[in-house]
Formats: structure tokens, sequence, C-alpha cells
């Protein structure tokens, strides 16, 4: 019986195509890409569950992250409910669903993994220490510094989307650089650091599964908060052999079988496809009957 | 008759098991939707008008360039 439900799986690969049709429905505007101009529909008033800058000339909605610091650097507010409760909702629904199955920045990541190289892993203290530096990402940077660092009339930068962000530098930065030869006579110290900085996590990327994902992302670390409360959850059944196989195929680093429902879980189900036993299943809330099997 | 009441009273009592397991993602999503509906509201919708506005124009800050 177990062996007919694992055939029935969803394959592997279907996750990549999924992450395709994702970048396809937040970037639809493909004219963008030819004419260099922006989408300026009413649909940027809506915020897309995934880190996808609204300067990129594909895109239909508005990032969650660049939102919250838009609204909080203006004059008038300094927290954005609007977004912060949009992204609250997408993470109490599905947690860190998204990252693993609908980000554009997530999947270009996944890709350049599959380049063949020596692939690094990092040992498991140094892992949880530089898991943290996102949420300082999130708190410090995205939230806070653009409530403290004002300018004098009272407004503020989105200091992660100015000096961070490598989707803003890669989605939006780099083709509105090339298809507007106006704005290539701006480009100065800002934008070359940008340019490294992305460059640089997309090489790491080739060598360490989601580097970006892993240690800097804020809205990552937003959904984490919320995964272990999430109604998409993980659990495990009595099946469970403790054979270790879920863990050797976790590359974000965690033993589902201990922590189903772990902040750094981007629910890329690749643990669901490798168990033998069935164990490790998927389900929307707690369920009144099961609860006991769940550890 | 006493049938369809038993399966009621079981629908009723999964029901609640449900809502009771789950009670701290129902008041998280309750908040959200609140917060949602504050931000929509707030100042006659300004909250939303700047988004907009910052989303619909190429934002030179994201873009490495501002």
């Amino acid at each position: 019986m177990d062996r007919k439900k694992t055939t029935t799986k969803m394959p592997r690969n279907r996750r990549h195509l999924i992450q395709l049709l994702g970048v396809a429905v937040f970037n639809g505007n493909f004219k963008g890409f030819i004419s260099g101009e922006i989408y300026r529909g009413k649909l940027k008033s809506f915020c897309v569950p995934v880190l996808n800058c609204y300067s990129c000339p594909g895109s239909l909605g508005a990032c969650p992250i660049g939102g919250l610091q838009a609204v909080a650097g203006s004059a008038k507010f300094n927290f954005s409910f609007y977004v912060f409760g949009l992204i609250a909702l997408f993470g109490i629904l599905l947690g860190r669903f998204f990252c693993g199955y609908l980000c554009p920045f997530g999947l270009l990541q996944d890709l350049l993994h599959k380049i063949p190289t020596p692939k690094i892993k990092v040992p498991a203290k140094l892992n949880r220490a530089l898991s943290f530096i996102k949420y300082v990402m999130l708190v410090g940077v995205v939230i806070l510094l653009p409530i403290v660092a004002r300018n004098s009339l009272g407004m503020s930068d989105p200091y992660f989307c100015k000096y961070v962000c490598p989707a803003g530098t890669i989605g939006g930065g780099i083709p509105l650089v090339i298809l507007n030869p106006s704005l290539r006579h701006t480009i100065g110290a800002l934008f070359s650091w940008k340019v490294a900085l992305a460059l640089t996590i997309l090489t790491l990327s080739i060598f360490l599964y989601r580097v970006f994902c892993r240690y800097l992302c804020p809205l990552g670390a937003f959904y984490g908060i919320l995964q272990p409360v999430s109604f998409y959850r993980f659990k495990i059944s009595n099946k469970c052999s403790g054979c270790g196989r879920c863990a050797r195929v976790c590359k974000m680093g965690i033993d589902p079988a201990k922590t189903p429902n772990s902040p750094e879980c981007i629910r890329c189900r690749d643990c669901i496809h490798e168990c033998p036993t069935g164990a490790i299943k998927s389900c929307f809330g707690f369920k009144p009957s099961k609860e006991k099997t769940e550890k | 008759m006493d049938d369809n009441r038993h399966k009621k009273h079981t629908r009723e009592r999964t029901l609640f098991q449900f809502l009771q397991l789950n009670k701290w993602s129902i008041l998280i999503a309750s908040m959200a939707v609140a917060s949602i509906l504050i931000g929509l509201f707030r100042v006659s919708g300004d909250e939303v008008k700047i988004l907009l506005k910052k989303a619909i124009n190429i934002c030179m800050e994201c873009i490495g360039i501002g």
C-alpha cells in the first residue's frame, strides 16, 4: 500500500515547472522586456508573495519587502499595516512554501546549484549562526532602519533594496540599464556594489544551496517565523524508521524527522520523495484524529 | 434520524477540535486580515496609494542607481 502511495507522488522536477510558472505569472508584462518600461497598472497595489522587484520590467505586482520599506520610508507613515498583513496572511497559510515553489530568485539559485561542481556543506553550528543574519535583515534593516534613519523631511531610503537586494539588481537594475540608454549614464558606485554583491551571491549559489534564502532573505525570515504555526505543515507518522535519509537529502541542512516544521524548511518536498516508508506527509492544519502521530 | 444527529454531532466535534488545535494559526490569520483592513482604510487608503505610487515608477534605489 505504501509502495502504491509513493508511485503517485508528484515528480520532483514538477517543482521547477511550477517555479517557472510563478516567474511567468509574477512577471507577465513581457513587452516590458522589449520596451524597457515597467508595468504601471492597478495590479501593482497588490503584493506578490515572493521577492520580485517591482522595478523589474516584467513585474505585475509589488514586492512585499520593497512595499514595507516604501510605506515606512514615506513622510506620512512609518509602518505598513497593509503589506505586513498581506505577508502575514501568506505566511500563516503556507509558510515558506512560496520560497520553494514560487520565488523567481529561488529558482535562479536552484538552477545555478545544478551546475556540476563540488558542493560546500556548512557545519551545523555555523549554518545556524549564519541563518540569524536574515532575521537581523528583517527586523533591523527592513523594519527598524526606515523608522530610525530618516532625513530632515521625515523620509528614509529603502535600505535593504538599495544596498543589499540581489533580486532587484538581477530582475530590475540590469535589464533596465541594458534597455534604457538614459539610465546607463547615471550608474555609479552604488550600482557597481549591487552588481558585485549579486554576482557574489549567485556564484556562491553554485556551491552552496540557496545561500541568499538561508542567510539573507528577510521575506524568508518572516515566513520562517510563522512556519511552525502555519496551516500548511509537514508531519511525521509513526511509520518513521529513523533511517535518516530525509536529513541526508535535505539541501537546507534540516533533519525533517526531528523538526518537520523548521523555520529553515523551504517545503521543496525532497524529504517526502526520499522517505522509504512514506512517513512524512504534508497537510493543511492540525488534524484532530491524527494529532498523536505528530512529533 | 438518530444516525443523522450522530453524524452532525461528530462533525461539530471535529470542527471544534480543529479550531482548538489550530487556534494560534487562526488567531494570526485573523490578525493578518485585520491588519490588511486597517492598512486599506487608514487615512482614506493613503497607505495603498503610497505603495502603488512607488511600485509604478522605477525605483532608482531598488535598482542601485538612486
